[in-house]
């Protein structure tokens, strides 16, 4: 009823010409959200690609001739301006906008909705990430309660050289880690001050799924630092080993090729990393930038 | 009209993305870091064989499996085992435990277990739930 109502309100259009038709574009006055003027537009657009239809002249080209061809006419100024400074070709583009307001208005008025789905799909990926869906890597998956890997997604690991430190505690887990077989570099040659190595335990020979290194380093007041390092076997679900965690957001920290995941555990943090094959974990009463700093030290 | 229902609508849905994150509650363990265990088919007859790992936050009295609850692969619950130190399941004064238990079941029936991963101070402690996989008792 409307579209009817609004075709006969535009029938005059049909005597016109494409010139003319086109001059009317150029010309006539916009009113933002004035559901007359849209109409009004979109009727002699609509005349242009009847007339284009039936009578092809060449006018509407493809999208590269078509831009070509918008740059000419309706930002002369813009144009092969290599001569003009960018806060000149700036304000003739504002000021090409503004002599053709119809236009870029309607145009944005088209990309609105276009820029708002885009907008929502990135909010909804960003938010899946945040729910605990590792989307951009799904390399790991986070509850508010606990963190997995998932099974089978390998990461490059860096190469397989090994630091010259001295430090007496990256020595001697290093020996141990080199029991296991591992030739990448995954134990950090530098700790917080004041922590100690307490403890360092070789894998159990009884199991046969995975073997491993667990340290724990402690400080004067007590507070303790753990690293444990795991390699399983091929066909092994990494996905069954669980972190605790409680809900804060999880952090992905890329350092020397490997994705670490820093979680957060009340007091403690927790940084961890996998290949899919090794698991390498850091946890203790630290902080971001403290254990990002012990991360950044494996490999030297 | 229609496009300010558009934008109404395109609001309150970027909206609800951040609802989600207003529920901030704490679970986590100040005692267990991780854990993790693996079932398979056990080398003998109506053997089942069960590799494990708990890792606490500082040296405990005592940290591993406390108990185990055996179901057959449809549910049925068949038998609860304890966990110590003398049968291996608990390790104690020690940051962490790992090992390997034999479960005698029905040959040729699958089983899955229901573990605690527990970590325990002289004072307190934690406890974690854990179901494993679906594995076939030898036969």
């Amino acid at each position: 009823m409307a579209d009817s109502k609004s075709k006969r309100r535009y029938e005059d259009l049909n005597r016109l010409s494409i010139e003319q038709l086109e001059e009317l574009l150029r010309t006539a006055p916009f009113m933002p959200d004035d559901q007359e003027t849209s109409e009004y537009f979109d009727a002699i657009e609509e005349v242009i690609l009847q007339r284009e239809t039936e009578h092809p002249t060449g006018r509407i080209q493809d999208v590269n001739s078509a831009w070509a061809e918008f740059q000419e006419h309706y930002l002369p100024s813009a144009s092969g301006s290599s001569e003009t400074s960018p806060e000149e070709r700036s304000e003739m583009l504002t000021q090409s906008f503004t002599k053709n307001g119809p236009y870029a208005k309607k145009l944005f008025r088209k990309i609105l909705p276009i820029a708002a789905t885009i907008a929502v799909v990135f909010m909804s990926m960003i938010a899946a990430q945040a729910a605990g869906v590792d989307v951009f890597g799904s390399l790991a998956r986070w509850t508010e309660e606990t963190f997995r890997f998932n099974g089978g997604v390998k990461t490059s690991a860096g190469q397989a050289t090994h630091p010259q430190v001295g430090d007496e505690t990256y020595l001697a887990i290093q020996a141990e880690v080199e029991k296991l077989g591992i030739d990448i570099p995954v134990v950090p040659t530098s700790f917080p001050d004041g922590y100690k190595l307490q403890e360092l335990k070789s894998s159990n020979p009884d199991v046969k799924s995975f073997e491993s290194v667990v340290c724990l380093l402690e400080n004067e007041d007590g507070q303790s630092l753990v690293i444990d390092i795991q390699k399983y076997v091929e066909d092994y679900a990494i996905s069954s080993i669980v972190f605790e965690k409680d809900g804060q957001p999880v952090t992905e920290y890329l350092s020397n090729n490997k994705m670490f995941y820093i979680m957060s555990d009340k007091n403690n943090k927790t940084a961890a990393w996998s290949d899919g094959h090794i698991v390498v974990s850091i946890s203790g009463p630290l902080s971001e930038e403290t254990i990002k700093t012990i991360i950044d030290s494996i490999g030297g | 009209m229609k496009r300010n229902i558009a934008l109404a609508f395109c609001m309150i849905l970027m909206l609800s993305l951040f609802c989600g994150s207003a529920k901030a509650a704490t679970y986590s363990s100040d005692y267990l870091k991780s854990y993790n265990a693996s079932l398979t088919t056990g080398n003998y007859t109506g053997e089942l064989s069960l590799d494990f790992s708990a890792i606490a936050r500082s040296s405990m009295k005592t940290v591993g499996i406390s108990s185990i609850a055996v179901y057959t692969a449809d549910g049925s619950y068949v038998k609860t085992i304890s966990g110590s130190t003398s049968n291996g399941l608990l390790a104690s004064q020690t940051i962490s435990h790992e090992g390997t238990y034999t479960i005698n079941v029905t040959p040729g029936q699958a089983y899955y277990l229901r573990l605690t991963f527990a970590a325990r101070t002289a004072n307190s402690g934690d406890s974690k739930p854990y179901t494993t996989n679906t594995a076939t008792a030898a036969s």
